[in-house]
């Protein structure tokens, strides 16, 4: 009983921190505006007026309603000053909103100073969400896994830092997008791995299988992607491309899938070498095959988790393909199939590293005995 | 040949290589969740209640997930249940998380892909937010459900007189093993998704406060970090249900009721 009572004094402890941490993140992104360029508003009072139907050509039945908005201005010389605006709104809301009171927005104001309806919303304030979900997962991870957690934090930073700067070069060079971040590549799993094992063989042996399986999944698609003239793959709705768009979809299935590759394989080699250890005497053959066995249960489900993610995010585009009286065939061909190939890159890459770090891992464990 | 039918059949074959049978099953059950997902869309599409397709669709692709391709018995029964309970609570805080960021739809970098369609349509786009959102996080959840129950079940087949507190310690270490597999999977699938956005931001000189602000950025990153959180929560919930069953139902019957089926 006596030894129960500051346990729950440094868990309360921890709890006010916790929270107390998450309050001053919540205030300053409600009180932050003054460090932003564009000009910040506080949404003060809507009117709205009534709703109006609507049909469209493919016989879509929606509304839309106007709101007047009362703005008071955050940030820059005009601070505090309440302006006025109109914002017209549909049922979807898939390119406007519905504003409510107290919700913070971007604004750009008219240059002369009494045009009053001329106050044009440019976007929405999200940067609290952003960082509530930030503190949720960072708190979360502190809270489940203690100190342990905080290396999975750090690999994150590094890696976030490094992306970006692969990116950053990307624009400013004119490099080819798939050698610059295969450079990029190389480093993420160097450095990762180090993270991961420290200075040993499983590193290498990490390292050398996760190259090896993206490297393989890359050449694959190169070339299932030539030979087929990419038939039935439509580049055209690809998003957001400011350059060639070829090489950025193989740079982008080839980052996408590496996280899971290096996961994968450095579950097996720790896995193998510590059986290795228990068991000097396997042969080759028989390591081989226990990479195998824990490969094949790891492998399916890490497929599923990136698949999921690749093909959920068509959602929004689908449901516009699908409303706008387009069939189930030519929404997916448009939409989906872009998805579905970076899918099934990684996943083929997931699936030859388990052959790959059973090589690696056994011929390493081997190649110790003979010495 | 079409290139994903190409593609289709290299990735079945280095299944079959890599897993065998299992392999195959793992295959199968692939297609069937690209199935259960066309379908979710189709039907949010046609106007049927978002929510109610989607947790139904969500519990077959957990059944499907879990029980295929991995040996079946009690460690799957228990990773079911967590990854219920997980993604129970993750829909509690996707809705008002999805309804406070306001990223449904499409941003302003899509612009020229809306050209000529017609917006005025009768689907919410935040519902289908929420949907995207929801399906996109089973999979990491069922990965980590799958990871922390098998270690978990394993430690108290070969001990039956295991201490909650032994419990506790092999589930943190399993899971803190889980977390940093499970992170990296994931933000590097972000990455992956969004470097084209990414060059998009750095060449039309995005200031941080408006890549932060910025609707499709953050969309994406919500769902990044809804899966890791939902990864992270699998760790105690886990816990939780192996301590539960290990205090309600003697671990030694239990054990042997799955032998026998």
């Amino acid at each position: 009983m006596v030894r129960k009572r500051p346990a729950v004094q440094v868990k309360w402890l921890t709890i006010i921190i916790i929270v107390l941490v998450g309050g001053v993140a919540w205030l300053f992104t409600r009180y932050n505006a003054s460090f932003y360029q564009q000009t910040v508003a506080q949404v003060e009072q809507v009117h709205n007026g009534h709703r109006e139907k609507t049909t469209d050509e493919f016989q879509n039945k929606a509304y839309q309603q106007n709101q007047n908005l009362r703005l008071r201005i955050l940030n820059g010389n005009r601070k505090g000053e309440l302006v006025t605006t109109t914002n017209q709104f549909t049922t979807a809301q898939a390119t406007d909103m519905e504003y409510r009171p107290g919700q913070q927005v971007f604004v750009h104001l008219n240059a002369k100073k009494h045009q009053k309806s001329n106050e044009m919303i440019t976007g929405f304030k999200r940067d609290s969400v952003v960082v509530f979900l930030i503190w949720l997962t960072v708190t979360l991870l502190l809270v489940i896994l203690k100190l342990r957690g905080s290396m999975a934090l750090l690999s994150l930073v590094i890696n976030a830092v490094l992306f970006f700067c692969a990116v950053q070069l990307d624009v400013r060079t004119n490099f080819n997008p798939i050698w610059l971040f295969a450079g990029l590549a190389v480093i993420f799993t160097v450095v990762t791995a180090f993270l991961i094992f420290g200075k040993s063989q499983e590193t290498v042996v990490t390292i050398m299988a996760t190259l090896g399986g993206t490297a393989a999944a890359l050449l694959i698609a190169v070339f299932v992607l030539t030979a087929t003239n990419q038939r039935g793959m439509n580049f055209e709705m690809m998003d957001y491309v400011t350059q060639q768009r070829l090489p950025l979809f193989y740079a982008g299935s080839m980052i996408g899938a590496l996280g899971a590759i290096m996961d994968l394989s450095a579950d097996i080699t720790s896995s193998l070498f510590a059986i290795y250890r228990e068991e000097p005497q396997l042969t080759f053959w028989e390591l081989f095959l226990n990479a195998r066995k824990i490969g094949r249960s790891i492998m399916g489900p890490l497929i599923n988790v990136l698949f999921l993610i690749f093909v959920a995010s068509t959602f929004p585009m689908m449901v516009l393909f699908l409303k706008n009286g387009n069939s189930w065939g030519y929404a997916y061909s448009m939409i989906m199939t872009l998805g579905i190939v970076q899918s099934l890159i990684s996943g083929i890459g997931i699936s030859l590293t388990v052959p790959i770090t059973g090589l690696l891992a056994g011929g390493v464990c081997e190649m110790k005995v003979l010495k | 040949m079409t290139t994903i039918m190409a593609l289709i059949l290299i990735l079945f074959a280095s299944m079959l290589l890599a897993g065998g049978r299992q392999g195959f099953v793992s295959f199968l059950g692939l297609i069937f969740n690209f199935g259960i997902v066309f379908i979710s869309v189709v039907l949010i599409a046609m106007g049927f209640p978002y929510l109610i397709v989607t947790l139904i669709n969500a519990v077959i692709i957990l059944v499907v997930s879990i029980y295929f391709g991995n040996e079946q018995g009690r460690n799957a029964d228990v990773a079911f249940i967590t990854a219920l309970l997980v993604v129970g609570l993750l829909v509690i805080l996707i809705i008002p998380v999805q309804h406070w960021a306001q990223v449904q739809g499409f941003g302003v970098e899509n612009t020229e892909d809306l050209e000529g369609l017609s917006l005025q349509l009768g689907v919410r786009f935040l519902d289908v937010s929420c949907a995207m959102t929801i399906l996109s996080c089973l999979g990491a959840v069922a990965e980590a459900a799958v990871a922390v129950a098998t270690g978990l079940t394993e430690l108290q087949a070969h001990n039956h007189q295991i201490s909650d507190a032994e419990l506790r310690r092999t589930g943190t270490r399993v899971g803190k093993e889980i977390v940093g597999t499970a992170f990296n999977t994931l933000f590097f699938g972000f990455y992956g998704e969004l470097l084209g956005l990414f060059i998009w931001f750095s060449r039309l000189h995005y200031s941080f406060g408006m890549v932060l602000n910025d609707k499709i950025f953050v969309s994406q990153l919500i769902m990044t970090l809804i899966s890791a959180i939902g990864v992270v929560l699998t760790i105690p919930v886990t816990i939780g249900i192996v301590i539960y069953q290990h205090h309600h139902q003697p671990a030694t019957t239990a054990n042997d009721e799955h032998r026998l089926k």
